[in-house]
């Protein structure tokens, strides 16, 4: 029923609409007359609510403003895009010189691996270091960096003082005092009376400027917070058998013999190493650390062969005597590349047992480093290996 | 500038081309005021309503909800939507009566004083509607559209088109009796 009158009202309207009057569209359908009339009538007033265009004033004054919005927004439009171009030709120009540095391993970056503080070539040196630095993301892999960093820098160092050449540089390392003469990781260095000494074992940053005497001048030096990752360099060497006048130390005397106090040490009785025992943390630490025993089946240059696995001693603090054929307890570190790098090595027993090839020479300096050590905590294992 | 398709008028309103836009509002602009004038009955209100109908297409243009192909039946629903929005805004806060603000359409002489004065019992009764009542009279009456275009406006399919239609012109008369009473 509804939907009748529906469709009929439609019929009705559509007939309105062509100019019939309403009357004879009622009169047409009659029989829905009472319910169409007033649908209808309603219509018609709708109808007449309908309003003409708008004035041409009306419509110019829209026009303008939407034209003018249109502009603005355009205008918007383009500003960012302008911002948006050196940024992405900012990050384009970084990955290129990235790629060109990669891809150019054996050009710049490489002839300037070897550079030297003061040469042409050393800022592309440190700037690839940056580089390198800025693009690695792992946080382990990052300290290794940083740590193979600092060692580079005392490695530059030590290269300009056998060199003899004068430069200024700046680097990290452990302080120590041998037989008043101080040491940073191995680095003789020479601390005016103004500046403060700091404390043995200390992890310092220290500038200053080489010199052809062998030793750093130096201007400036900076305690490192305790636990600061720092290279520890090579052990410092003092010869016990005989007077040695330890270089550019020699202030200190011309014959220095350890024995005397000036010896600190308890481990004086080592036979030629005093070792730079940093209380700071060790480039190992933090890293993939590695810890194991064997025999020594051969030592070539600064490499051990230990059960078929080779290890590299990397400013390695020996205890005992280390020749081939000793069991040894080593620890220290994977390094980047995937090497072993030994910071430790602990003669367990210098007795050689199968087949060990020369024992000789271990009678003195090893009996003595064996009974320090022995004492300590492996005694037994090193009772049997003396049969 | 004529308009061939609306998807090309789309492309060239999306990068805000000048001619573009001014062909598109030449087209539309009197269409969607009087639908707007229509539904609010006040001529510079209309006149605002509309213009930001048409920076909201320009707006839409540039983002995502920007019209696919219909760009006459966008620019009627979102008219739809503002007056809708207008509209509930004002009947939270009421401002003044509908009758004074009223389209002074055609001033004249005294014949057409009493034809005023229908026109403002029909707005007002007209203003009692629901949205969707006065989105179908204004389509169909005060626009001129077919049943079938104004389906497709309302996004509905003829059937409820014609029921709505009737519903909201019985209304409609019960209003206009009501307010005739007033």
């Amino acid at each position: 029923m509804n939907n009748k009158l529906f469709d009929l009202l439609e019929i009705c309207l559509q007939e309105l609409e062509s100019g019939s009057d309403l009357e004879s569209v009622l009169a047409r359908h009659a029989e829905f007359k009472e319910e169409l009339r007033p649908i209808l009538e309603a219509s018609l007033k709708a109808r007449s609510l309908a309003v003409p265009a708008p004035s041409a004033d009306v419509v110019r004054r829209g026009r303008a403003k939407l034209l003018q919005q249109a502009a603005e927004m355009r205008e918007q439009k383009a500003s960012p895009r302008k911002r948006m171009i050196p940024a992405f030709q900012r990050l384009a120009i970084s990955f290129s010189l990235t790629a060109a540095f990669l891809a150019s391993g054996t050009g710049l970056v490489g002839a300037s691996s070897t550079a030297l503080p003061g040469e042409n070539l050393y800022p592309v040196k440190r700037t690839w270091e940056d580089v390198r630095l800025f693009f690695t993301f792992n946080p382990t892999h990052k300290e290794l960096l940083e740590s193979e960093f600092e060692s580079e820098r005392l490695g530059e160092v030590s290269e300009l003082l056998a060199e003899g050449r004068h430069e200024t540089i700046q680097f990290a390392g452990v302080f120590m005092q041998v037989n008043g003469v101080t040491y940073v990781s191995g680095v003789t260095v020479i601390i005016p009376s103004n500046l403060q000494v700091p404390a043995e074992g200390a992890a310092v940053v220290v500038t200053g400027r080489t010199n052809a005497q062998g030793f750093v001048e130096v201007e400036a030096i900076e305690l490192l917070p305790e636990g600061s990752m720092v290279p520890v360099g090579n052990p410092v060497e003092v010869d016990n058998e005989s007077d040695s006048n330890s270089g550019p130390g020699s202030e200190g005397g011309s014959d220095s013999n350890s024995g005397p106090g000036s010896d600190n040490e308890s481990g004086s009785g080592s036979e030629n190493e005093a070792q730079a025992t940093p209380v700071v943390r060790t480039p190992e630490a933090g890293r993939q650390s590695f810890e194991t025993t064997g025999a020594v089946q051969s030592i070539t240059g600064n490499s051990l062969m230990i059960n078929g696995q080779k290890y590299i001693l990397q400013n390695a603090r020996i205890q005992g005597v280390l020749q081939p054929g000793v069991n040894v307890e080593i620890k220290g570190y994977y390094a980047s590349d995937g090497s072993f790098i030994v910071t430790e090595v602990k003669v367990k027993d210098s007795g050689l047992s199968g087949g060990g090839s020369s024992s000789s020479g271990s009678d003195d300096g090893g009996s003595s480093d064996g009974s320090d050590d022995g004492s300590d905590s492996e005694s037994d294992s090193g009772g049997g290996g003396d049969d | 500038m004529s308009i061939p398709d609306d998807r090309r008028a789309l492309d060239g309103l999306r990068e805000l081309d000048q001619q573009t836009i001014g062909a598109i509002y030449d087209q539309y602009f009197s269409e969607i005021y009087r639908y707007v004038l229509y539904r609010i009955g006040d001529s510079v209100l209309a006149e605002d309503i509309t213009s930001d109908v048409f920076l909201r297409l320009l707006e839409a243009a540039r983002g995502r909800s920007a019209p696919q192909t219909n760009l006459k039946g966008w620019l009627i629903g979102t008219a739809s939507h503002v007056v809708t929005d207008h509209l509930r805004r004002k009947y939270r806060r009421p401002e003044q009566e509908i009758s004074e603000s009223l389209p002074d359409l055609t001033p004249g002489p005294v014949s057409e004083v009493d034809q005023r004065e229908q026109n403002r019992i029909v707005q007002n009764a007209y203003a009692q509607l629901t949205s969707e009542q006065q989105h179908v009279l204004a389509l169909r009456f005060g626009q001129g559209y077919s049943l079938d275009e104004t389906a497709a406006f309302m996004n509905k399919n003829v059937n409820a088109v014609k029921a709505l239609q009737f519903r909201a012109l019985a209304a409609l008369q019960r209003e206009v009796g009501e307010v005739d009473y007033e």
